[in-house]
């Protein structure tokens, strides 16, 4: 049974533009041009029970717009979709008590009071017996590390912390669905790598359905066997995670600062064999390489003595997002920004 | 710093993990008892959370203390260099007594909430109510009442003395009938004001920046209202206009059920137009919200 169905769904925002300057000003008080943006842009795809999706695009791709259609919080312009079997924007009660969405930016704590009263309110509001809230209560917050911060105001929480508290809240009342909009950012590293295991287990132990987007690759590796790209309002790829990965994750960057001038044909030469050479400056260049060669590469660099400091970094999401969605899309004329033709065509057979 | 995931058997034991043990059987056993426990919780939360904010309410209080002072002052050189005792149908002492009462009573029936709505409205706070089983009406009203216990109650202290001191110096006690309908006739007032704001925060879905709008409001209404002067100041014509607008059932309709102006009779029958107002105004909201919630952008996070 799948816990989510969406079908050709679309979101449509009307804006308006103006120049700028002050005469533009004075004319958009009189006549505003209106113009539409296309958020979501006819998606379909399907989410089974104790499933975890990772939701990853660049900003503006249209992640949260999505999240919040599906939690009811957005009607659709047009399309449908089924979650747990009900129509989100119908926002009925039952609905409501059967998932739970964390928005990263957006806090359902009162500032003013510890968390454990915003916590108590909902359990109120959900309609939680004592026993079980209690439970719960104690279980999330040792498995999140803040039982002892349960009684501090809120506004004296750090960011991590707090990020944990509207977690708590939002799982009181145990929903088997759970939508999480960049959960961890702004975190930092052990926080994110504890709300990471922590969404794992919870995942693991509930048999929960998870749509997490996040800016972290890490996260979603984590928490999710199944990625959705999204760009531009369209999905870019759907399919495991490691399949996604295999395509640019077994690609690596290496960034290499030289000891000395080296001219562009000499390096070019050197590791014609081994990597592309993507930037050059004469003193410092970075080269793409498949991950099985980067020990010949650095071998190779080191051999011939040219090498003052260097690092190894994956190929970064975005850069991954951008040519999955240019695979797929890339002849309807997005307009080349100047990469080799030949990368495309390769990783479109690879999409 | 490691933490166990494995330690939370309470999670297994309740849940067998079969698809439908979370399911149907939710809405059952949430009993009548917990829906309006979920208000009570918000009431006391509110209540919880203006204790924090004691300072602001007691700032608020010596505001207060200005414009009601001025507009006394005012008053006080109008009736010294006027040849009658009566203008507006009110002596010297009554009049300052309105001015007293009246500011008050604006402080008691006067919300501050539509900028909180709105707010919420125009960055997107109302996500985090639109997905909870909870009601934003229900829920902003119990937290909204909940702080303002502690006001009111030191408002409540405040028009008794004023009261007191004004028996002293010559002002006809009160009859408990009086008090009651005074009473009934604040709290409808509350009402009636709430309901107003409420309506026209759904403004807020359609307009962008609200906060001027709501500082012209605020004042209309408040003049309206006559929360500034007597609406006797006004005039006949005006006066009639004002009869059909629900503003003067706020400030100058209590005020002058307390202060004796109104014969008992009178007074029912404005609560009869206050629960009128009531009704009306609360059609007029949910409409207004109901439409507002469809084409909600909810912005941010």
């Amino acid at each position: 049974m799948s816990a989510i169905t969406v079908r050709d769904l679309s979101k449509t925002f009307a804006y308006y533009r103006k120049q700028s300057g002050l005469r533009h000003s004075l004319r958009n008080l009189f006549h505003r041009e209106q113009l539409y943006r296309h958020a979501v842009a006819n998606i379909s795809f399907d989410i089974g029970q104790g499933e975890a999706v990772g939701f990853i695009g660049p900003n503006g791709a249209g992640k949260t717009t999505t999240l919040k259609m599906l939690s009811g919080i957005l009607h659709p312009s047009a399309g449908e979709a089924r979650v747990l079997g009900y129509v989100p924007w119908e926002r009925r009660r039952e609905f409501k008590r059967r998932f739970a969405i964390v928005m990263g930016q957006k806090s359902q704590l009162w500032w003013d009071l510890p968390a454990n009263e915003s916590i108590y309110l909902n359990k109120c509001i959900y309609g939680i017996d004592e026993r079980e809230y209690r439970m719960t209560l104690d279980e999330l917050a040792e498995m999140l590390d803040v039982k002892h911060l349960l009684g501090v105001q809120v506004r004296r929480l750090s960011l991590g912390e707090r990020m944990k508290m509207e977690i708590i809240a939002a799982l009181i009342h145990r929903p088997k669905l759970l939508f999480l909009d960049e959960p961890t950012l702004g975190l930092d590293f052990a926080a994110q790598q504890n709300v990471r295991q922590f969404l794992k287990a919870y995942k693991e132990e509930k048999q929960a359905t998870i749509l997490l987007t996040s800016h972290y690759m890490r996260d979603i590796e984590h928490v999710c066997g199944r990625a959705l790209v999204i760009h531009g309002g369209q999905i870019a790829y759907d399919g495991k995670l490691s399949r996604m990965s295999e395509s640019f994750g077994r690609r690596k960057r290496m960034k290499v600062r030289f000891a000395a001038f080296i001219p562009p044909e000499e390096l070019h030469e050197l590791v014609r064999l081994l990597a592309v050479v993507r930037t050059h400056d004469g003193l410092t260049a970075e080269l793409e390489v498949s991950a099985d060669e980067v020990k010949p590469l650095a071998r190779l660099l080191i051999d011939h003595d040219l090498v003052e400091d260097w690092t190894v970094e994956e190929v970064p999401v975005e850069e991954v997002i951008e040519r999955l969605y240019k695979a797929k899309f890339g002849n309807e004329g997005e307009g080349d920004d100047g990469e080799a033709p030949g990368t495309r065509q390769r990783h479109a057979q690879e999409g | 710093m490691e933490k166990h995931p494995e330690r939370g058997s309470g999670m297994r034991k309740r849940d067998s993990g079969e698809p439908g043990s979370m399911q149907p059987e939710a809405g059952a056993v949430y009993s009548k008892r917990s829906r309006s426990g979920k208000y009570a919780a918000a009431f006391k939360i509110g209540l919880q959370a203006s204790l924090e904010y004691r300072l602001q309410f007691v700032i608020g209080l010596v505001s207060l203390v200005f414009p009601v002072g001025i507009q006394s002052l005012i008053w006080t050189a109008v009736y010294r260099s006027s040849a009658q005792d009566v203008l507006y149908g009110y002596d010297y002492g009554q009049m300052i007594l309105y001015t007293i009462l009246s500011g008050i009573v604006a402080k008691f029936v006067m919300t501050q909430l539509e900028h909180t709505i709105a707010e919420d409205i125009k960055s997107g706070g109302l996500n985090t109510y639109l997905v909870r089983p909870v009601s934003y009406f229900g829920y902003r009203l119990s937290a909204y009442a909940g702080s303002r216990v502690v006001s009111d109650s030191v408002l409540i202290v405040l028009v008794t003395t004023v009261l007191l001191i004004a028996i002293r110096y010559g002002h006809t006690p009160l009859s408990p009938v009086r008090i009651g309908l005074f009473t009934a006739a604040l709290v409808l007032a509350a009402a009636v004001q709430f309901l107003l704001s409420y309506a026209i925060c759904a403004l807020a879905f359609r307009l962008a920046e609200i906060s001027y709008f709501f500082v012209i409001t605020g004042l209309v209404v408040q003049i309206l209202s006559g929360g500034m002067v007597p609406l006797e100041v006004f005039g006949e014509t005006l006066n009639g206009w004002f009869n059909l607008l629900p503003f003067k059932y706020t400030i100058y309709f209590p005020v002058n059920v307390l202060n004796g102006r109104l014969a008992e009779g009178e007074a029912l029958t404005g609560i009869f137009i206050q629960c009128g107002w009531i009704v009306l105004l609360a059609g007029a909201a949910h409409a207004a919200w109901r439409l507002g919630l469809k084409r909600y952008v909810g912005l941010g996070g």
